[in-house]
C-alpha cells in the first residue's frame, strides 16, 4: 500500500535543533511537509483553529519537552482537552536534552506520547521511527 | 445499780500521775502511778520532794517564770508540757494539768496537779517530723530534679530548632541541586547535542556553501553554551559566596540610581515609576545584590507593562509579622498564569512572554542572589492585572 507522506509539525523553541531536525527529514524525504511552532502554546492554537480541516492537521508531532509559555507537558495537557475534537490520529514524539530518569519515568505514563527521544538527533533513530510508522498511524 | 467502787483504789491505779502539794511546792501526796512513772518509793516522795525536784534548769525556770504565775493568776493551768526527770536521771515528756485549792477565805491550801506521760506521742510527733523533714528532702529533690529535666528539655528544644534550620538549609540545598539537574539537563545538554548534531552533519556534507552555513550554526549555538555557562559561573559564584561584606544601604539612593540606569526605558515605556522606603529605609545588604535586584525587578516591570494602560510600578520596604524585612516590588503589567508557570518562574532561560528581549536571566539570579544571603522571594500575579514580587531580605532584623 502506498500512503500519502504524512504531515509534521515541530514544536521547539530551539532554533538550531529544528534546523538540524528539518534537514534530517527533509535529507530522507520522509515528510509531504513540515510546520514548525517555537513554543507548545502556538502548535496549540494552530490545532484548535484547524481542528475541522483534516488535511491542516499533522500526522506526527515532534514535541520539545522544555519550551517558554507552554512547555510539551503542558502542551499534552491542553492536547488532552482538545484532542477528541480532532478526527486524525496524531502520533507525538518528545524530544528532550533531558536523561534525567524522572523525566523518561514521567513520559512513559503519559498515553498520548508515543515516543520518548533524547537529543542530540541519531539518525538511526530517526530512520527506525519512520520505518515503524506505518504501525502507529 | 450499785457498784462498789473503792475509790481509793481507783485513785491509787487511776491512768495518770496525780499529786497533791502545798503552795511552796512541797508534795504532800501523791497516787501509785506518779511513784511509777518516776521511779521513786512513797517515802522518798512524801513531804520531801518539791515539784520543781522532777524539773531540769530549763524546766525550773519555765516553772517560775510561767507556770507558777498563770497558775496564781486563774487557778487552774492545763496541758503544760515538761520534761520529768526520772529518780535515776533519765528524762519523760509529760503534761501537767493543775488547779489551786482554797479555803472559804480564798488562801491557797493546796494545788493537785495531773501529770499525762507522753512518751508515745513525742516519739510519734518526732518521728512525723522526721518523716516531714523527709519529704522536704524528697520535695527538694524532685525541684532539683524537674529543674535538671526542664534544662535538658530546653536544650533539647534548641537542638530541635538548629536541626530544623539544618534541615532548612538542606531542602535549600537540595532545590538548589535539582535546579541545577535541570539547567544541566536542559540549558548545557540542549546547546551541546545541537553541536554534535551539527558535527555530523559538517562531516557528511562535502559542500562548501553548506559547510559554510552548518558553521554559522555552530557558532550561534557556541554563543548561547557560553552564556549560559557565564551564568551559571556567577550564580555559584554567588551561591558560594557566604562571606560577602554587607555594605551599609539606603534603600533610596539605590532607587535612585536603577531610575538613572533604565531612564531611558522609563522614558519610552512612560510608566509611572514610585517609591516609599519610609517604613524601613536603611539596611545592612551587598550593594551589588541590592542594585541587581532593583535592576532586574525594575525593567521586568517595564518589560512586561500592559500595552492597554500607564504602567504603575512601585517598590516598597515593609516589616512583616515575623519581624523580617520585607522589599515589595508592584506593578499593573501583563501578570504570569502562575498555575501554568508558577514552577518555572525563576528557573534559567525560562521566559513567558513572547517579547524580543526574554532572556529568562534575570529573575534566577535575582532569587540565586536574595538566597545566598538567607532571604526568599515569592510572587502573585493574576494575568492582565500584574505582577507582585515578595522578598523578604533578612530575617530576624
Amino acid at each position: 500500500m502506498i500512503r500519502k507522506r504524512p504531515l509534521l509539525a515541530i514544536v521547539d523553541d530551539d532554533k538550531i535543533f529544528q534546523f538540524t531536525l528539518t534537514r534530517v527529514i527533509n535529507y530522507n524525504k520522509q515528510v509531504e511537509r513540515i510546520i514548525n511552532f517555537s513554543d507548545g502554546e502556538k502548535a496549540i492554537q494552530y490545532l484548535t483553529d484547524n481542528k475541522v480541516t483534516n488535511e491542516n492537521i499533522p500526522d506526527i508531532i515532534f514535541l520539545d519537552s522544555n519550551m517558554p509559555i507552554l512547555d510539551g507537558w503542558q502542551f499534552i495537557e491542553e492536547y488532552k482537552s482538545i484532542k477528541t475534537e480532532i478526527k486524525k490520529k496524531i502520533v507525538i514524539v518528545m524530544w528532550s536534552s533531558s536523561i534525567n530518569p524522572i523525566d523518561t519515568e514521567r513520559a512513559s505514563k503519559i498515553s498520548e506520547i508515543s515516543n520518548y527521544l533524547i537529543k542530540p538527533i541519531k539518525l538511526e533513530e530517526v530512520k527506525i521511527f519512520f520505518d515503524d510508522l506505518e504501525t502507529l498511524l | 445499780m450499785n457498784y462498789n467502787v473503792d475509790y481509793k483504789e481507783l485513785y491509787s491505779n487511776f491512768p495518770s500521775g496525780y499529786f497533791c502539794s502545798l503552795p511552796d511546792g512541797t508534795i504532800v501526796d501523791s497516787n501509785k502511778r506518779f511513784l511509777d512513772l518516776t521511779n521513786y518509793t512513797r517515802e522518798e516522795v512524801i513531804g520531801k520532794k518539791k515539784i520543781t525536784d522532777f524539773l531540769s534548769l530549763g524546766g525550773k525556770i519555765y516553772f517560775e517564770n510561767v507556770y507558777s504565775p498563770a497558775l496564781k493568776l486563774k487557778g487552774t493551768i492545763e496541758e503544760i508540757n515538761f520534761n520529768f526527770l526520772k529518780k535515776e536521771g533519765t528524762k519523760f515528756p509529760v503534761l501537767i494539768n493543775s488547779v489551786e485549792v482554797k479555803d472559804k477565805n480564798g488562801i491557797h491550801l493546796f494545788t493537785q496537779s495531773a501529770v499525762f506521760n507522753i512518751s508515745q506521742r513525742k516519739k510519734y510527733e518526732h518521728e512525723l517530723l522526721i518523716a516531714k523533714r523527709k519529704a522536704n528532702d524528697l520535695s527538694n529533690e524532685l525541684k532539683d530534679v524537674n529543674e535538671e529535666l526542664l534544662s535538658r528539655a530546653k536544650l533539647i528544644l534548641e537542638q530541635k530548632l538548629k536541626l530544623e534550620e539544618f534541615n532548612q538549609h538542606l531542602e535549600n540545598k537540595n532545590t538548589q541541586l535539582s535546579g541545577f539537574a535541570h539547567i544541566a539537563s536542559h540549558n548545557l545538554r540542549a546547546p551541546v547535542s545541537n553541536l554534535v548534531a551539527l558535527k555530523d552533519f559538517y562531516k557528511e556534507s562535502t559542500d562548501l556553501g553548506d559547510k559554510a552555513i552548518l558553521f554559522s550554526k555552530v557558532e550561534v549555538v557556541i554563543g548561547h553554551l557560553n552564556e549560559t555557562l557565564n551564568e551559571l559561573i556567577e550564580s555559584v559564584k554567588i551561591q558560594g559566596n557566604k562571606d560577602i561584606t554587607h555594605d551599609p544601604i539606603i534603600f533610596d539612593s539605590v532607587f535612585e540610581k536603577t531610575l538613572e540606569i533604565l531612564d531611558n526605558q522609563i522614558l519610552d515605556s512612560k510608566a509611572v515609576v514610585t517609591s516609599n522606603f519610609s517604613e524601613y529605609s536603611k539596611i545592612e545588604y551587598p550593594k551589588l545584590y541590592m542594585e541587581s535586584i532593583m535592576l532586574n525587578l525594575l525593567s521586568n516591570s517595564i518589560r512586561y507593562s500592559s500595552p492597554d494602560r500607564i504602567a504603575k510600578i512601585h517598590f516598597c520596604t515593609e516589616i512583616n509579622n515575623n519581624n523580617e524585612v520585607m522589599f515589595i516590588a508592584k506593578d499593573n503589567g501583563l501578570g504570569i498564569d502562575l498555575q501554568k508557570h508558577g514552577h518555572k518562574l525563576f528557573g534559567l532561560n525560562n521566559t513567558f512572554h513572547r517579547h524580543p528581549d526574554s532572556k529568562g536571566v534575570g529573575l534566577f539570579m535575582t532569587k540565586t542572589q536574595i538566597e545566598a544571603i538567607g532571604g526568599s522571594i515569592t510572587v502573585e500575579s493574576e494575568v492582565d492585572k500584574g505582577t507582585t514580587f515578595k522578598i523578604i531580605l533578612k530575617k530576624n532584623i
